[in-house]
């Protein structure tokens, strides 16, 4: 596993090696990291519409709406803060962590 | 396996007796008219643990109903519902006078008594949600947090804190025009919990939860010494504040803590007095033993420094010790068996209260280090009013003012305000006090800025004085 910080003010999407991650809120209190594939057949959830009302996001590959609690449950353990995010993610295997593209080092021990 | 919380109480249905806000107002003023928490006439309040100035005849104009935001939380309100919430939580410890019970023992029967007891346990939850409600805002937990997540989240921590070579304020201190100063002002911040060290901790072990029980009281028997007296950390902590020509008794110096520092002390009194935020305290308190290991190597040094070999810093030593080993024993002992026989739904609350300790001590670092800047600052904020007055004067839109006619010795308990703010003298000789035995003197003709959020009080010198309090916002537009 890797512990990542990141500004969410500037990044919401997270990538850790072939699995990667994208920033949800419904309230702008709660956020979420969940996984960018549809559980479906792999589509690119970060790419679809998100009905906060419904509690769904809509795949754009088949439509389908997949629920929001869903994808909450494989979330990846995230906190929040003014300012600043950490995200838990899942060993890269030696592949590099990325946010929105840039590489970045995961904390050291 | 996660657990299912309860709703928010915002999504539950309204029972008039827990959210009746007038009802609580009322309960609030009534608890102020008690003469201990009345304005007094010195700065400092001598071996009575009973008497803290609130000021209470402003409670009638604040709004407590709306949870602070993040950027309120130093100002004035703010102010006032830490010292109010403190004085309630207190009133569930055993304090004593040294001296002199006798004359004190009205004060502690009223402290006591029926009648703050009732009120107190009526306001103290409305003061809580005000004060700590945004921290649900501020901070957000969320995705499927497992034990090896966490344990990972938390030896970054660690790994983090071993690395680290700051202190923010062993910094301010150092970099202070007044170091000696900075570092009194710093010691009597953290007084105000360490003199009462582990009280809140004390809260947590009664019931009955199995071995995580045992293992809190360990680490709170090193905290009181094992007994012994004079090695229990708030004796070596009285030693230090002695040391330095500091009074050791709790709460000397009530009129002289920050806002952030007496919101620091509240929370962890928070996590500790609602059971129900038992596993919050066990994230907090690992967050606290680690990060108290290099800060206090760092205090410790620094206070030798600034005062010499004679500073007694067995205290800043001792935990610089013995919280390697409670940060082990949090993390071993308490966090994992707790997840374990629990279930990994608990984890979410343990990481929010490390977040909640590590955040909130962020806000009180910076604040004393704003005070020390602002204090040290004092010719410059006092050489800037002529020309902010002159500037006032000659202008068509006037900010708000307000006039004060004082006798001699009246003294205007220590408070904050939520804009910058010009104080100018009309006649007489005002003392204008920025921290313990730190003021500058203001005469006809002059004044000083009182920055946003910065704690101040003045006491009269002269027969009479007249003075004038300009609300201007921003002092920066009235310079041009």
């Amino acid at each position: 596993m890797a512990v990542v910080t990141f500004d969410p003010g500037h990044a919401r999407f997270v990538k850790a090696g072939s699995r990667s991650f994208f920033l949800s809120t419904t309230d702008g209190r709660v956020f979420h990291l969940l996984r960018t594939t549809c559980p479906h057949r792999g589509g690119p959830l970060h790419l679809g519409q998100l009905d906060a009302s419904r509690g769904v996001i809509r795949c754009p590959w088949h439509d389908n709406d997949i629920p929001l609690r869903c994808l909450e449950r494989d979330a990846a353990p995230l906190v929040m803060r003014p300012g600043s995010a950490t995200a838990v993610l899942p060993d890269p295997g030696g592949e590099p962590i990325t946010v929105d593209g840039r590489l970045i080092l995961a904390t050291q021990r | 396996m996660q657990h299912k919380k309860r709703p928010r109480s915002d999504e539950r249905p309204k029972i008039p007796a827990v959210d009746d806000y007038d009802f609580f107002a009322r309960c609030l003023e009534e608890f102020g008219e008690s003469n201990l928490f009345a304005d007094i006439e010195t700065w400092l309040v001598e071996d009575n643990p009973y008497r803290r100035p609130l000021r209470p005849h402003v409670f009638k104009y604040l709004d407590f109903g709306k949870p602070l935001a993040r950027e309120e939380l130093l100002t004035y309100t703010s102010l006032t519902a830490c010292r109010t919430l403190l004085t309630i939580y207190e009133s569930d410890f055993i304090l004593l006078p040294r001296r002199d019970l006798a004359s004190k023992r009205a004060d502690l029967d009223e402290f006591y008594g029926r009648r703050a007891q009732v009120l107190g346990a009526i306001v103290r939850p409305w003061l809580e949600s005000y004060l700590f409600g945004f921290l649900d805002d501020a901070i957000s937990i969320s995705g499927r947090w497992t034990l090896s997540s966490m344990r990972e989240y938390f030896e970054s921590f660690v790994a983090e804190e071993r690395r680290r070579s700051d202190c923010s304020m062993a910094t301010a201190i150092l970099t202070s025009d007044n170091p000696q100063h900075a570092a009194r002002t710093c010691l009597v911040q953290l007084a105000g919990d360490f003199l009462l060290e582990s009280s809140a901790m004390g809260r947590n072990v009664g019931g009955s939860y199995g071995p995580l029980q045992s293992e809190m009281f360990k680490i709170l028997i090193d905290e009181l010494g094992y007994g012994v007296h004079r090695t229990r950390h708030s004796s070596l902590y009285e030693a230090t504040m002695e040391s330095v020509g500091l009074a050791s008794m709790p709460h000397t110096y009530w009129q002289f803590y920050l806002t952030s520092s007496l919101l620091l002390n509240n929370y962890y009194n928070y996590v500790c007095r609602n059971h129900g935020r038992f596993f919050r305290y066990i994230g907090a308190l690992f967050q606290a033993e680690t990060g108290f290991i290099e800060m206090c190597r760092r205090m410790a040094d620094t206070l030798r420094k600034v005062f010499g070999p004679g500073v007694d810093v067995r205290y800043f030593q001792e935990h610089a010790h013995i919280d390697q080993h409670h940060s082990r024993m949090v993390f071993d002992k308490m966090i994992l068996p707790a997840v374990e026989m629990f279930g990994e739904g608990i984890i979410p609350d343990i990481v929010r209260g490390f977040e909640e300790g590590k955040f909130l001590t962020g806000i009180a670092n910076q604040d004393f280090l704003d005070q020390v800047v602002w204090s040290d600052g004092s010719a410059h904020w006092k050489l800037l009013a002529p020309a902010i007055h002159r500037n006032i004067e000659q202008s068509r839109e006037k900010p708000k003012v307000q006039r004060f006619i004082e006798p001699r010795g009246e003294l205007s308990v220590t408070h904050v305000h939520d804009g910058d703010e010009l104080c100018f003298i009309q006649s007489g000789i005002m003392r204008f006090v920025t921290g313990h035995e730190r003021s500058v003197l203001l005469h006809a003709g002059e004044g000083t800025v009182i920055r946003r959020n910065r704690l101040h009080g003045a006491i009269i010198e002269s027969e009479e004085c007249t003075y004038d309090i300009h609300s201007i916002g921003d002092y920066e537009q009235w310079l041009s």
